[in-house]
C-alpha cells in the first residue's frame, strides 16, 4: 500500500516521507482509492488520483492515475502518467507516460509519449501538437 | 501511526481544485477547493478555509472551517470552526460552533436515528404512529412513503442566526416543527406542557433563539430520545375526536388526533405566509429524498431546496 502525503503539509510530513519516501507521493489533490467523483475535476496543481472520476479531469499541473486509479472521460494535464485506467483521450502540454498496468482506450496528444512494457493502449497518437 | 495519518489524509482536494459533480465514497476527505455538488462520504470530512462546497454533504464526522452552503448531515459530529460558515440545515447527534462562526439555518441535534437504540417493541409502534400522522398532513403531491423516514425523535430544537438575512424559508421552519413535535409531547408526563410548547412555539421561532435556550438544547439532547419508549402506547391519552380514518391500532389514532388540532391551528395562521399545498411540501421532500432515497422517480423530479443556490449541472445527474 501506498501513503500520500502533501506538498506543504501543516502537519510536518517531512519525516515520515523521508523515512518512506519510495512509498510516499507528493501531491497538491489526493483522490483516494475508494473516492468516486462524479463529475468533471479541475485543478490547477498537481494530482494523483487513485480513485475513480467519472467525468474529465482537466489540470494545469501534473496528473497521476494510480493503479486503482480510473478516469472515464478526457484526462487534460501538463504531464500525464497513467498506471490505471483511462477510458477517453489524453491530452498533455509535455508529456504522457503509461505505466506498466496501465490501460487506456483513447487518443494521445502529447509531444512525448512513452508506453512501459505490460500497458495496453488502444488509440491513436499525435506527437505533433505544434501544428495547432 | 502511519496508517492513522495516511487513512486521515485519504483524499485531499487541493486548493485550486473545483469539482462539478456529486463526490462519494469512503475514507476521510479533505477539501481545500470548491465543490459543486453533494458529497457523501463515510469518514471525516475536513473543509478547509479556503473550501467552498455548494451542495449537501453527508459524512460521519463533519468539520467545517470553509464555506458550505446546504445541509450537513453527520452521524457522528458536526463542527464549526471560527472561520466556517454554513448556510443550510445541520443534522447530528453533536454540533459545535466556535465563536465567530457563521451559521444560518436550522440546527438539530441529538440522536438522528431512533431505530438503533429504542427497544424493536417500542419502535415499531413509534413507527407506525407518526407514519399515519405524516401520511395525514402530507399533501397528495407528495411521496407519502418518504414521510415515516422522518428522524422521529430528535432533540429538541435551536435555531440560531447570526445574521439578520433573511435566509430562512418559514415553510420550512413550520414544517419542521410539524414533523417533529410529536416526539416531545409524547415525551412529557405531564400533559400540561404539551399544549404550551405548541403555543409558544411560534414566538420563539420568531424571535432569535437566546443562548440559553441553546444550550438546554444541548444538554437535554441526550436525554430526550430515551424517554418516549415507555411512554409511547400505553399513556391513556386524553383525545379529542378521533377525526382519522379508523386505523388498526389505537395508539395511531391517538396520536394523530392529538397532534391534529393543537398544532396546525395556530401555526396556520400566524405563520405561515403562502398556501400550504403549494409551500409546505418543498422543504420536506428535498431534504428527505436527497438523503434517504435517491432512486426513485419523484426523488429526481422534486424542486431543490434551497432556491438561491443554484447547483451544478451535474448534480443531480446520478440516480
Amino acid at each position: 500500500m501506498t501513503y500520500c502525503c502533501l506538498k506543504g503539509d501543516p502537519n510536518n510530513h517531512g519525516v515520515l516521507c523521508a523515512i518512506f519516501r519510495s512509498k510516499y507521493i507528493v501531491a497538491d489533490t489526493i483522490i483516494g482509492s475508494e473516492l468516486i467523483i462524479d463529475g468533471n475535476l479541475r485543478l490547477n496543481e498537481s494530482s494523483r488520483i487513485d480513485g475513480r472520476v467519472e467525468g474529465a479531469v482537466d489540470s494545469q499541473a501534473s496528473v497521476e492515475i494510480g493503479p486503482t486509479g480510473q478516469v472515464a472521460s478526457d484526462v487534460r494535464g501538463e504531464r500525464v502518467s497513467v498506471a490505471g485506467t483511462i477510458a477517453g483521450n489524453i491530452e498533455a502540454s509535455a508529456r504522457v507516460d503509461l505505466l506498466a498496468g496501465a490501460n487506456l482506450t483513447g487518443d494521445v496528444r502529447s509531444p512525448r509519449f512513452t508506453i512501459a512494457d505490460g500497458a495496453s493502449f488502444r488509440g491513436k497518437v499525435d506527437m505533433d501538437v505544434s501544428h495547432d | 501511526m502511519i496508517e492513522q495519518r495516511s487513512s486521515r489524509l485519504a483524499s485531499v482536494l487541493g486548493a485550486t481544485s473545483v469539482v462539478v459533480g456529486n463526490i462519494s465514497g469512503t475514507g476521510d476527505l479533505e477539501i481545500r477547493g470548491k465543490v459543486q455538488g453533494n458529497i457523501h462520504v463515510t469518514g471525516r470530512i475536513l473543509v478547509s478555509a479556503s473550501g467552498v462546497i455548494l451542495g449537501d454533504i453527508e459524512a460521519t464526522t463533519l468539520e467545517i472551517a470553509g464555506q458550505v452552503r446546504g445541509d450537513l448531515r453527520a452521524t457522528d459530529g458536526v463542527q464549526i470552526a471560527t472561520s466556517g460558515q454554513v448556510i443550510g440545515q445541520i443534522h447530528a447527534p453533536r454540533v459545535g460552533i466556535e465563536a465567530g462562526a457563521v451559521v444560518r439555518g436550522q440546527l438539530n441535534t441529538g440522536r438522528l436515528e431512533v431505530e438503533s437504540q429504542a427497544p424493536p417493541q417500542a419502535k415499531t409502534a413509534k413507527a407506525k404512529a407518526t407514519a399515519t400522522l405524516h401520511r395525514s398532513q402530507v399533501s397528495p403531491s407528495q411521496p407519502n412513503d418518504l414521510k415515516p423516514k422522518t428522524p422521529l425523535i430528535v432533540a429538541p430544537l435551536a435555531l440560531i442566526e447570526t445574521d439578520n438575512l433573511p435566509a430562512l424559508d418559514p415553510t420550512k421552519l413550520v414544517q419542521v416543527l410539524e414533523t417533529e413535535r410529536p416526539a416531545p409531547e409524547q415525551v412529557q408526563p405531564n400533559d400540561s406542557h404539551a399544549p404550551q410548547e405548541s403555543a409558544s412555539a411560534p414566538t420563539a421561532r420568531k424571535r432569535r433563539r437566546k443562548p440559553r435556550s441553546r444550550s438546554i438544547s444541548l444538554e437535554s439532547a441526550e436525554a430526550a430520545p430515551r424517554a418516549p419508549t415507555p411512554t409511547l402506547t400505553p399513556t391513556p391519552t386524553p383525545t379529542p375526536t378521533p377525526t382519522s380514518k379508523p386505523k388498526p391500532k389505537a395508539s395511531k389514532a391517538k396520536a394523530k388526533a392529538m397532534e391534529e388540532p393543537v398544532r396546525r391551528a395556530p401555526i396556520k395562521d400566524s405563520f405561515r405566509p403562502r398556501p400550504v399545498a403549494e409551500s409546505a411540501p418543498r422543504a420536506p421532500t428535498a431534504q428527505h429524498t436527497k438523503n434517504r432515497s435517491t432512486s426513485s422517480p419523484e426523488v429526481s423530479a422534486s424542486p431543490p431546496k434551497m432556491p438561491t443556490f443554484t447547483k451544478g449541472a451535474k448534480g443531480h445527474r446520478r440516480t
